[in-house]
């Protein structure tokens, strides 16, 4: 009976044993990641911001039971647990938790990424280190952004709720953890220390003396998104001229039909973006209706000018100068690509200031206006191009570490030599080994 | 006396003719030099193969009688677990061994990177450690060979699905830490994790000391 009990007792010590050792190994594990480029473990950009979390932060992440990249999304939400442990992380599946999606203001058969700390609470529609890092950085910076929109020139209003208004934009800017502000400058003009970007939303109006206020505002390091269109007389060009873009005036036909709306060749998709700038990285397809065309200098001799075109038509579409005679004139009209989209990043030390002015153009302003906003991935791009804008830091630029493609060249032939070698013979020689052991016994 | 028996070479012909079928259609499909998947498909395969090389360890000794013959002789029960446990393991790890094969394959037609090649067969070498733990513990625990490896394979499945059962809302809860297949995958992706270690050696050391613990209450009986 002794003997039982101590057996029992030794069990019992062994299992808990076990589980105490267990969660002090968990405690204070080390993960040694030995991929070549370092692919299991956060980017550098990602550590730092996941080092200034200083409140309890919930990262929330709503991916289906059976997403394929569920366990993959599991391990990178546990590296950035692991690396602060303010950052708490919760996989739930939308299907399974629909009013925990909904008050989350996460559409439950959609899914995607909640970040709360406090009261705040950042959305974003994917869940990859970029988003979850953009969504940390937009809430730990030290000032909320505040977005100022230029008014009184007859631009696109975020307080109208009308199709050519921007209500719905303003709607995703909050969401998104901004502040907003309307700039008067008929009224007042000088833009407010708190305006963090500024946004001219395509002038129907000369902006007058606004224009030389906005552009001081600029060259002082003030960060722009600068929205031309088709519809508008008024020439922005001289807002963005100093970052090496310019606007020309006219309308982008696309002769792609992939890349159009059916029977409408003014309305543009965009489905891959061949920029590698931030503001469309990873960016779903947008659509544009009716957009004139830019010229961006990506080799401008401007000392500190980075200009990289991040919107551009297929090389079917071309740049019609003459909308109502829609025929392309090669002595009028410019031959695609027609680039209508770019981001500009000028710094430098400027009598011992370092300034850093960030400016964004388009040749289109309904792709942001509440009768287009919500199509395909146009909220994101606004919000992308916002982030660009005004975070301290390249925050929305976080590259993963992501494993470089390892082709491997297998032709038919080769299939059947490795199926060969490694089901066949490999099998076959265990099957001889075997029966050679089995012979010799038998033959004692 | 394990290869003597033909259980060993019949159960390497058929892990490696499933896991040759099954990694080289992967390969086909996937078109990339990455070893990655090679490791789930073995480390299931080893799921079903590890019972049967060790459900004769103890519980053929003891329906012989001979394990009665070795405890009059003095022989200790955790050496002689120790013993059996050592000898299942080396044979898995000698079935295993043409895996690397691939290896050679990938290099010769590839540029794999060898940070995952060498965390997934340290992983699958532990994997296999642990599945022989299992198996002697099962073994220690009956005199009949086909118990001993139903009771092994039902827990290896069990250890193996436990985050399926996770329906836990927080990234790594209790259960995820369990599953054998999670603890594998991270190694497979190339990441040596010593909490993964230190579960794999654990849970053997665990397995042994149940397992020596069953040897000496058989002498009591």
């Amino acid at each position: 009976m002794t003997g039982i009990v101590r057996r029992v007792v030794t069990v019992v010590l062994v299992v808990m044993a076990l589980a105490v050792c267990v969660t002090v190994a968990e405690d204070t594990r080390r993960t040694y990641d030995l991929t070549a480029e370092r692919s299991l473990s956060l980017s550098e950009q990602t550590e730092r911001v996941v080092r200034a979390v200083e409140r309890d932060t919930q990262v929330i992440a709503f991916v289906g039971r059976d997403d394929p990249g569920r366990a993959e999304i599991s391990s990178m939400l546990g590296r950035y647990r692991r690396l602060n442990q303010r950052i708490e992380v919760r996989l739930l599946d939308s299907t399974e938790s629909p009013g925990e999606a909904s008050r989350l203001g996460v559409e439950p058969s959609i899914g995607g990424l909640v970040v709360t700390m406090g009261d705040e609470i950042e959305r974003a529609s994917i869940v990859s280190e970029q988003d979850v890092t953009a969504a940390l950085a937009r809430l730990v910076r030290d000032n909320q952004a505040t977005v100022c929109f230029l008014t009184g020139h007859g631009e696109a209003d975020p307080t109208l709720s009308t199709s050519d208004g921007m209500a719905s934009v303003a709607r995703v800017l909050t969401d998104n953890g901004y502040q907003l502000d309307q700039l008067d400058l008929l009224t007042d003009p000088q833009i407010p220390k708190g305006c963090t970007g500024v946004v001219v939303a395509a002038p129907r109006a000369d902006l007058g003396p606004a224009a030389d206020v906005i552009a001081a505002y600029l060259r002082d390091g003030g960060r722009g998104l600068v929205l031309s269109d088709p519809a508008s007389n008024v020439d922005l060009t001289p807002l963005v001229a100093p970052y090496g873009m310019g606007f020309v005036k006219g309308f982008v036909l696309e002769g792609d039909p992939s890349l159009r709306l059916p029977g409408d060749p003014f309305t543009l998709a965009v489905l891959r973006y061949r920029s590698t700038s931030p503001v469309v990285r990873r960016l779903p397809p947008t659509l544009f209706p009716g957009a004139e065309g830019m010229t961006v200098d990506e080799r401008s001799t401007i000392p500190g000018l980075s200009a990289t075109p991040v919107l551009r038509s297929s090389d079917l579409a071309y740049l019609e100068t003459e909308p109502s005679a829609a025929a392309f004139d090669p002595a009028k009209d410019k031959a695609g690509p027609v680039v209508f989209g770019g981001a500009a990043d000028l710094s430098g030390n400027f009598g011992g200031t370092i300034r850093r002015t960030r400016v964004v153009a388009l040749g289109d302003v309904d792709w942001a206006t509440n009768a287009y906003v919500g199509e395909a991935g146009n909220a994101a791009l606004f919000v992308q191009a916002m982030d660009w804008l005004t975070l301290d830091e390249d925050l929305v630029s976080v590259s993963p570490n992501l494993p470089r493609l390892r082709a491997l060249e297998l032709s038919d032939a080769r299939t059947r030599y490795a199926r060969l070698l490694t089901a066949g013979l490999v099998p076959m020689l265990f099957l001889l080994v075997g029966a050679l052991v089995w012979a010799l016994r038998r033959g004692r | 006396m394990l290869w003597s028996s033909p259980i060993p070479y019949v159960v390497g012909a058929l892990f490696h003719l499933a896991l040759g079928m099954l990694f080289v259609d992967q390969l086909a499909v996937r078109r990339q030099a990455v070893i990655q998947p090679l490791f789930p498909l073995a480390g299931f395969l080893l799921l079903v193969m590890a019972p049967l090389l060790t459900m004769r360890s103890i519980a053929e000794e003891a329906r012989t009688g001979t394990l009665d013959v070795l405890q009059a002789a003095g022989v200790r029960a955790r050496p002689l677990v120790l013993g059996k446990w050592v000898a299942a393991w080396v044979t898995s790890l000698a079935v295993l061994a043409p895996a690397l094969l691939f290896v050679l394959l990938l290099a010769w037609w590839g540029d794999p990177d060898p940070g995952p090649m060498i965390a997934g067969f340290v992983g699958l070498a532990l994997f296999a450690a642990t599945l022989t733990g299992l198996g002697v513990l099962a073994s220690s625990l009956t005199s009949s060979q086909p118990v001993a490896a139903i009771v092994a394979l039902f827990l290896a499945l069990l250890f193996w699905f436990a985050d399926v059962a996770d329906d836990a809302p927080r990234a790594g809860s209790l259960l995820l830490r369990f599953s054998l297949r999670e603890r594998l995958r991270s190694f497979a992706s190339g990441a040596l994790d010593t909490s993964d270690v230190a579960w794999f050696v654990l849970l053997v050391v665990a397995t042994l000391v149940l397992a020596a613990q069953a040897v000496e209450g058989r002498k009591l009986r």
